[in-house]
């Protein structure tokens, strides 16, 4: 793959997506017995462009955390490839996962697990400085102020002898944000950035993905089971359920008119504090089965919950079918769901 | 794992840092006792050669020097060879040692080697050196030794060092591997390996420095082993007797009939120091212990309590006015009795009943004893974290009413002390947490008729009013949920405690219980673990209403659902509520599930209550700066696109004393005189004319800015710029 | 069940490990072991150097698989061939004789001194700061004592200084093993030191074990959950403390048992109890390869069979190990 890597830092065509997923899969295999699969991702694909913030929403057991590590080429995909500015990419070997994480960079969900407690946040983002920009001495001084400042952590001095405990949980945030920049990416995956913080600062960090999306051009990926939040931060929404991408829109057209039940399930179950008490506080309409069961062979996964659910959705996946500009739709129901 | 409730949520920062541990090390009295016996040993066996008066082998025919008593001359006596057992002693001590040492050494190198191979590398390696040491693990050490050193018997203490270090690994590997496999699975483990890191210097720099107290451990107990086999293999002069070691005394002297002879000084001598030694490693193994384990090291703090040995049965220090507070009865006479008993029982079957026909008993109580009289007052309650002489003050003069059958939702950021006040009131806390001030009221009717204090309870009392008055359901259902009991065993623990039913009969209200919260009862048979986490948080819940309490606290309960199950569980909640008629106290850092579900709201801050009254009121005529930063903390849903604040900033450190307003470093329109309040509720005209109280007295403030609609648009300026 | 067969994978492993380690051992010894031998101890019949052969190795029976192979047929059979120090006795019938002694002493004293230093556990936790958790230090002191120095210390005080008890042997002489009160009541007599030994040294590290264990699971939620639900003291302590605190003190068994195992031996070997350990020491130390063999071989045998108890117990009292087969 030397081509490949050569063209990683390639063009900035903005119509050429900086990181894609084409047709992506993921199969675990669950035990040793041989039916005991488990497809985490099936089929999917998403277009990350530069300057632009792509939101992924689903519950835990959706597969959005499995896409995300495809994307980060911390899992290889059982089909399907993965395209870096327009040519495909296979992670095999420590060089080229070095290579590759010069460009995708990704950052996790839990601050107070993320940084090692044993070292300095200086040590955190010195190491990746040294690592792909080579820098030492007093450049290398230079590139930490520059990066704590990126995350407006500062004065750069008073965090960096620090260690991580000492912190609060949105400036350990900050800090991963800022370690995932020294190796100055173009695509910076958030696998749910914020969910592990206070509601308080939440926004203080997706702000912060928002300007940095903004000042250095970067392709985010947010993954999130918070719609309200997607929409907040998100150019486009993917709504995943089971592996699968059930409804995909720019974020107005997805939260504004959701066309799968399952979306329009997630808005009504969503707490939105405009509200305020003036609805009672009812059950969804969808939802009659609790727990979701994966095992519905090659129909829609989200019968088991599907107020609309028949013999056709039981037998066959349903077909992606655009609903409105850009706003794609996997349900055969749609009419019903839409009028509801 | 360490959660919420164990580990206060305002915690005191746990010191880490690897230079730090060896003072903290040194600190605990076991391990520096061990460390003062384990260094005296190696100073003599440093030196302890050198200091010998003679040669440990040179014998002497002289009259009466052969086993003789200590003397001047032979200050630990001779064996019967007239050979001074002092020198014996102190070359002996020195082999001893380095038998110790080096395969301790040796050991743990190979434990580290293969422990974090198999841990970090995973798959076949794992499979492969897993096997390996559960291999060596059951192989019978000593016998193999004393086969194989009899065998051979002319190779000596290299051999032994050698054996023991190949037999002594195991353990050590076991314990580094499982380590190594929860580390490698962490977060910073993936974030090392995302900036590119090598698999080597992930190994060195990030897991095995998290390792360091465990692979101390493990080198103390691998000399520990070696030390102990090998005095024996010594004792039974295997593998040679020709060098001094505290064995090889014990060997001679079992052979010269020491014990026939009452020579003490022979075998007491050097069998002590052996003793001495082991327990010098097995303190320090505890020091170790208790660094690694903070459950094990805060109980250290704890003690003895004025004279009173402080036991899990009753967790909370109360010490108000700076002395224990000694429970009373406030009603001398009327105790528990089976009158009461009897009461209870009536009333709970018919709450049984009042499931079927909503409007019957339960309700009626309610209405007997007036509405407006709270079923629980929390008064100016204190409560702090103890750590040596500091002091975290936790939650300030708090005072909190709960009304019959009204859901009061309290809300804050991480380390607001929401919990910490919910726990401390019903005297869950453990140390170091004390309370320091302030009463708890509880005022159900059918509990002994009367006002009680929770507070000044004795342990007997508290125990009759847990969970049938007050229940609670625990933030991680996981972690609430004894992993080894049935889900039926622990629904029926609350039942057969409390009331007096048959065996039938609590089996019927299991099945009632978990109809309510729609579980199949074939789950009864099923063990925590098996279940999802909505199912388990579900159980929890059913929990919580098996004996029909009148306050339940509800600790998070959705926090960790997806948002589809969360709106279940809380309609669910709702809906029983309305049935039932108990009230609620809701925590939880989200507002806005609270907007919806509460019908009263008090919202905490750094310990203290900032704001506090009927949602409705609260929602539409916000009186404090920090409720309406957290109401506008949520993106919407529906209408325009806007950028939101949020709070900028983080919560006091509460290590340190907070003058004026706690909120004012964060606050949009604070100025300097905020610095000088006492800020304490202030009663609020407002909405239903129900008691809005706030703590902020400069509430126009926000009212002027909204006003302006500079809400969305305001910088970080605020006010105090204008 | 998938965990208890991977245990017992493990187990036949190490099984096969033992046997092979015997198999090697004379073979890899200087000189002619079986010749050495014959010569001396004369009396060995030429009938005996078969089997001998077969065990110890001698190159006539041709490769070494061969060999191994006619080894394992031996021991599959039980014929651990015959003693040359006790001739013409088979070893078979020494360690039957012997291996009663050891089980019945080293079995109950370990049960003993299992359930003291639990329970005495279970109350140091408890009560944390109390009279019994400040005895810590003096009790590390007796963990860290050898075995054999106690029996030793034991001896000299209360047989030879206090006669109290006997110093040596199993019973008394002149008394026939049988069913009878005489032997009875003197081999209980005669088991109380060699006992004592065993329960003063172990139970400390029992207790010591179960404490900490117990101290950390007094801070789990579901005791405190337990606790809110006003549940009795015992029940907290027993089925919410206790009943997961032994989790590890049983997975334990493992570790510990190594130690009991060797303390024991060299413990016969203080007191001449006419166990296991002592018939090692004797065979070991004159040279009697069958015998040596043949106990090494039941040493592992036994404390294999005890691991697979340990096993099976963990399995019942552990419902996350019996159904997902993962520890």
């Amino acid at each position: 793959m030397p081509n490949a890597m050569n063209s990683m830092r390639g063009s900035d065509d903005l119509a050429v997506p900086a990181l894609r997923a084409q047709n992506v899969s993921k199969r675990y295999r669950l035990g040793r017995r041989r039916d005991g699969v488990l497809d985490a991702v099936k089929d999917i694909s998403v277009e990350l462009y530069r300057g632009r913030v792509l939101a992924v929403v689903g519950e835990s057991g959706s597969g959005k955390s499995t896409l995300a590590k495809l994307l980060a080429g911390r899992e290889t995909p059982t089909a399907g490839t993965i395209e870096l500015d327009g040519s495909a990419i296979r992670v095999r070997n420590q060089r080229n996962f070095r290579h590759y994480k010069r460009v995708v960079q990704m950052i996790f969900q839990d601050p107070f697990a993320s940084l090692n407690p044993v070292h300095t946040i200086g040590y955190h983002l010195e190491r990746p400085v040294k690592i792909h920009q080579g820098l030492a001495g007093e450049e290398l001084k230079a590139q930490l102020e520059l990066l704590m400042d990126q995350v407006r952590l500062t004065p750069a001095n008073r965090y960096l002898s620090k260690y991580p405990h000492e912190l609060s949980g949105g400036q350990r945030q900050r800090v991963s944000i800022a370690r995932a920049l020294a190796a100055r990416p173009s695509v910076l995956l958030a696998d749910e950035p914020v969910s592990m913080l206070d509601v308080s600062i939440r926004l203080e960090i997706l702000a912060l993905l928002d300007d940095l999306r903004t000042r250095l051009g970067l392709a985010v990926l947010y993954i999130t089971h918070d719609i309200a939040s997607a929409r907040y931060l998100g150019d486009d929404i993917v709504v995943m359920y089971a592996g699968q991408v059930v409804e995909r829109g720019t974020a107005e057209e997805v939260t504004q008119r959701p066309s799968h039940p399952y979306t329009q399930l997630l808005i009504s179950s969503s707490p939105d504090p405009d509200t305020m008490n003036t609805t009672p506080l009812v059950q969804p309409e969808p939802g009659v089965e609790r727990g979701v069961t994966n095992s519905i062979g090659d129909g829609c996964p989200f019968v088991v919950r599907c107020p609309f659910a028949d013999d056709q959705c039981r037998s066959a996946y349903p077909p992606s079918a655009e609903v409105g500009a850009g706003h794609w739709v996997s349900c055969w129901h749609m009419g019903q769901a839409c009028a509801q | 794992m360490l959660s919420p409730v164990t580990e206060p949520e305002v915690q005191i920062p746990p010191t880490t840092k690897v230079r730090h541990q060896l003072p903290m090390f040194l600190r605990n009295k076991k391990a520096f006792a061990g460390a003062v016996i384990i260094g005296f040993f190696i100073l003599v066996s440093i030196f302890g050669p050198w200091l010998a008066p003679y040669s440990p082998s040179a014998e002497s025919t002289a009259p009466g020097s052969s086993v003789a008593a200590p003397s001047l001359a032979h200050l630990l006596g001779t064996d019967q060879l007239g050979r001074d057992v002092l020198s014996q002693v102190l070359v002996g001590t020195r082999t001893t040692m380095l038998i110790g040492i080096i395969t301790g050494i040796v050991a743990t190198v190979l434990a580290v080697l293969i422990g974090v191979g198999a841990g970090y590398l995973g798959d076949k390696w794992d499979e492969l050196l897993s096997l390996l040491s559960n291999v060596f693990l059951v192989f019978p050490a000593l016998p193999f030794l004393i086969v194989v050193l009899g065998a051979f018997p002319s190779t000596g203490d290299v051999s032994i060092v050698i054996m023991l270090s190949l037999l002594g690994w195991p353990w050590g590997a076991r314990v580094i591997r499982a380590q190594t496999l929860s580390i490698r699975n962490k977060d910073f483990v993936a974030a090392a390996q995302e900036t590119g890191e090598s698999s080597w210097r992930i190994i060195i720099h990030d897991v095995v420095p998290n390792q360091i107290s465990l692979i101390a451990a493990t080198f103390v107990g691998a000399v520990l082993y070696a030390i102990g086999t090998s005095v024996g293999l010594n004792f039974l002069g295997i593998g040679g007797t020709s060098t001094w070691s505290l064995g090889t005394i014990l060997y001679w002297a079992e052979n010269g009939n020491a014990l026939e002879l009452g020579a003490w000084w022979w075998f007491a001598v050097p069998g002590v120091l052996i003793a001495l030694i082991g327990m010098g490693l097995v303190l320090i193994n505890f020091g170790l212990d208790e660094l690694g384990n903070p459950r094990l090291r805060d109980g250290s703090r704890v003690g003895r309590i004025r004279g009173k040995l402080w036991t899990p049965s009753d967790p909370t220090l109360v010490e108000i006015n700076g002395s224990a507070v000694r429970p009373r009865h406030l009603f001398p006479g009327r105790r528990l009795g089976g009158a009461d008993i009897g009461g209870h029982k009536n009333q709970s079957l018919s709450v049984v009943s009042s499931l079927v026909a909503p409007q019957s008993a339960a309700s009626g109580l309610t209405c007997s004893a007036g509405l407006d009289s709270p079923l629980l007052e929390i008064r100016d309650l204190s409560i702090v974290y103890r750590s040596g002489s500091r002091e975290l003050r936790a939650v300030n003069n708090f005072n909190l009413s709960v009304r019959r059958g009204e859901i009061v939702g309290l809300a804050g950021e991480s380390g607001s002390g929401k919990s910490t006040l919910a726990y401390g009131a019903c005297r869950l806390l453990r140390p170091p947490a004390v309370i320091t001030s302030g009463s708890v009221i509880y005022n159900g009717e059918r509990y002994l008729g009367g006002e009680r204090d929770l507070l000044r309870m004795d342990a007997h009392q508290l125990e009759q009013l847990r969970w049938r008055e007050i229940s609670i359901v625990f933030q991680s259902a996981m972690n609430a949920l004894n992993p080894v009991l049935r889900i039926e065993d622990q629904l029926l623990d609350p039942i057969t405690r409390h009331l007096p039913f048959s065996s039938d009969e609590a089996h019927d209200r299991v099945y009632e219980v978990l109809e309510l919260v729609d579980i199949p009862r074939n789950r009864l048979k099923s063990y925590p673990h098996e279940l999802s986490g909505g199912m388990r948080q579900r159980i929890m819940i059913a929990m919580a209403l098996t004996v029909d309490p009148q306050l339940i606290i509800m600790d998070e309960p959705t926090t960790a659902l997806d948002v589809v199950v969360q709106r279940d569980i809380l309609v669910q909640i709702k809906e029983l509520k309305d049935r039932l008629h108990f009230s609620v106290i809701f925590i939880t850092h989200d507002l806005s599930l609270l907007v919806e579900l509460a019908d009263r709201l008090a919202i905490m801050y750094a310990g203290s209550l900032m704001e506090v009254g009927d949602t409705v009121d609260l929602a539409a005529h916000t009186a404090h700066p920090y409720t309406e930063g957290l109401l506008h903390s949520f993106p919407p849903l529906h209408g325009p696109r806007r950028s939101l604040l949020g709070i900028p900033g983080s919560p006091p450190d509460l290590r340190n004393p907070v003058l004026g307003c706690p909120f004012a470093p964060r606050c949009r329109y604070h100025d300097e005189s905020c610095g000088h309040i006492d800020p304490h509720l202030l009663p609020l005209e407002s909405g239903s004319g129900r008691a809005h109280q706030s703590a902020c007295p400069f509430p126009e403030r926000m009212r002027a800015s909204m006003a302006m609609g500079s809400l969305a648009a305001a910088g970080d300026g605020g006010l105090q710029d204008a | 069940m998938r965990f208890l067969l991977r245990r017992l994978g493990f187990y036949l492993i190490a099984l096969f490990v033992a046997v092979t380690v015997n198999f090697f051992i004379p073979r890899l010894m200087p000189g002619n072991v079986v010749e050495n031998l014959m010569s001396k101890y004369p009396n060995l019949k030429p009938s005996a150097q078969h089997a001998l052969d077969v065990l110890l190795g001698l190159g006539h029976q041709g490769s070494l698989l061969h060999q191994y192979v006619l080894y394992l047929g031996q021991l599959a059979h039980g014929n651990f061939g015959i003693d040359p120090l006790q001739f013409p006795t088979p070893v078979i019938d020494i360690i039957r004789s012997a291996l009663p002694w050891t089980i019945i002493l080293v079995g109950t004293a370990t049960v003993i001194s299992w359930l003291l230093g639990t329970g005495l556990g279970i109350v140091a936790a408890w009560r944390r700061g109390g009279r019994l958790d400040q005895l810590l230090p003096a009790l590390s002191f007796l963990q860290a004592t050898p075995y054999f120095f106690l029996a030793l210390v034991l001896v000299w005080l209360l047989a030879l200084h206090f006669h109290f008890f006997p110093a040596q042997q199993g019973f008394s002489n002149g008394l026939t093993i049988g069913f009878n009160w005489a032997f009875i009541s003197s081999a209980v007599v005669h088991s109380i030191l060699p006992a004592l030994t065993i329960v003063l040294t172990s139970a400390a590290g029992w207790m010591l074990q179960m404490r900490n264990v117990m101290v950390a699971t007094m801070g789990e939620d579901y005791v405190l959950a337990a606790q809110a639900k006003g549940l009795s003291k015992r029940r907290v302590i027993f089925t919410y403390g206790a009943r997961n605190a032994i989790l590890p003190s049983i997975s334990g068994f493992a570790l510990a048992l190594g130690f009991v195992v060797s303390g024991t031996l060299l413990m016969e070997i203080v007191f001449n109890y006419p166990g296991i350990g002592t018939q090692l020491y004797n065979a070991v130390t004159s040279d009697d390869y069958p015998l040596t063999q043949a106990i090494f071989l039941i040493i592992s045998v036994a404390v294999l069979l005890a691991n697979i108890g340990a096993d099976v117990i963990y399995v019942i009292l552990d419902p996350r190990v019996r159904r997902s087969g993962v520890q």
